[in-house]
């Protein structure tokens, strides 16, 4: 059974050929505004990123964070605040904050919040109604690591 | 994810961490555990046997506190609701088509002592979701 603790493990992951099958993005014209912004990139994200085969090295770096995020304090958590770079997708309403978690990114992105309940069953079997949240997203695409350098990559925020 | 005990109080936290870079509870995962057509407006993530630390609590995971070991099981997907739209936010820097969306999630965990499962992905309560393409930093 594949684990992604062994697969984390494994850096060496550069995914040059997307798949068609795995992630179709909305169709080319509907997103032509956004595909001409690449004049503004600078000399590492320039046209040199319109063929399949544009990863700087052999494995994937870590991305960078978003620069925003929101504090979280007292009284959801103990002092001191913590920063966190994340803005939790808790409306679905125009505007909205970044979906992503990582910065230098282009890509698909998906962000929630869920709720709902389930079972949990301790050691001794005994079995307790549980109501859970859960944050969870994706990013799939191409992004400047923290090397500085172009990668593409999966990324699941949980 | 987490899950609340039955006072309401928070017993369980998993997530992946936060680094030194401050990336938040973001990791890379198997390109094959996303699957996506956002023309046709949906979007699966799923995995099995993640490692993923428990952390009891929302305030432990923020402290950077110990954790114990977990694994999780999921299977989730965002369906889209609504047409497509261009949005740009100025403020954070980013742009793109979104869509906003349902998510329908079943899953699992397991630490030492506890196990949890969720009831089936047609209980899922959405509270917000969005799927999307977007374009931020320097590529904003």
């Amino acid at each position: 059974m594949k684990t992604l603790q062994a697969y984390l493990a494994h850096a060496d992951f550069c995914r040059c050929d997307l798949s068609r099958r795995r992630f179709l993005g909305f169709t080319a014209g509907a997103v032509a505004g956004v595909a001409t912004s690449s004049l503004a990139l600078p000399a590492l994200a320039s046209a040199h990123d319109r063929d399949h085969h544009d990863c700087d090295d052999e494995f994937v770096a870590a991305p960078r964070p978003i620069p925003g995020g929101v504090t979280v304090g007292p009284p959801a958590i103990s002092p001191p605040p913590v920063l966190i770079h994340h803005f939790p997708f808790v409306a679905a309403a125009i505007p909205f904050r970044e979906p992503s978690e990582i910065t230098d990114f282009k890509g698909l992105v998906t962000s929630c919040r869920v709720t709902g309940k389930g079972t949990g069953t301790d050691a001794a079997g005994t079995r307790t109604r549980l109501a859970y949240q859960v944050d969870n997203g994706v990013m799939d695409g191409k992004f400047i690591g923290l090397d500085g350098r172009r990668h593409k990559g999966t990324f699941g925020f949980t | 994810m987490n899950l609340d005990g039955s006072r309401g109080t928070q017993i369980h936290d998993f997530s992946f961490g936060i680094p030194p870079s401050g990336l938040f509870w973001t990791a890379s995962v198997p390109e094959d555990s996303v699957e996506g057509d956002l023309d046709d407006g949906f979007v699966s993530f799923s995995a099995t046997n993640l490692a993923l630390p428990d952390a009891g609590n929302l305030d432990n995971a923020l402290h950077g506190g110990p954790t114990t070991p977990a694994t999780v099981s999921f299977n989730m997907r965002w369906t889209g609701i609504g047409s497509p739209f261009q949005f740009t936010n100025t403020t954070d820097g980013f742009r793109g088509k979104f869509q906003f969306a349902t998510v329908a999630i079943e899953w699992s965990a397991h630490t030492a002592g506890f196990s949890f499962a969720s009831d089936p992905a047609d209980a899922t309560v959405t509270v917000a979701a969005v799927i999307g393409e977007e374009r931020n930093g320097v590529f904003f």
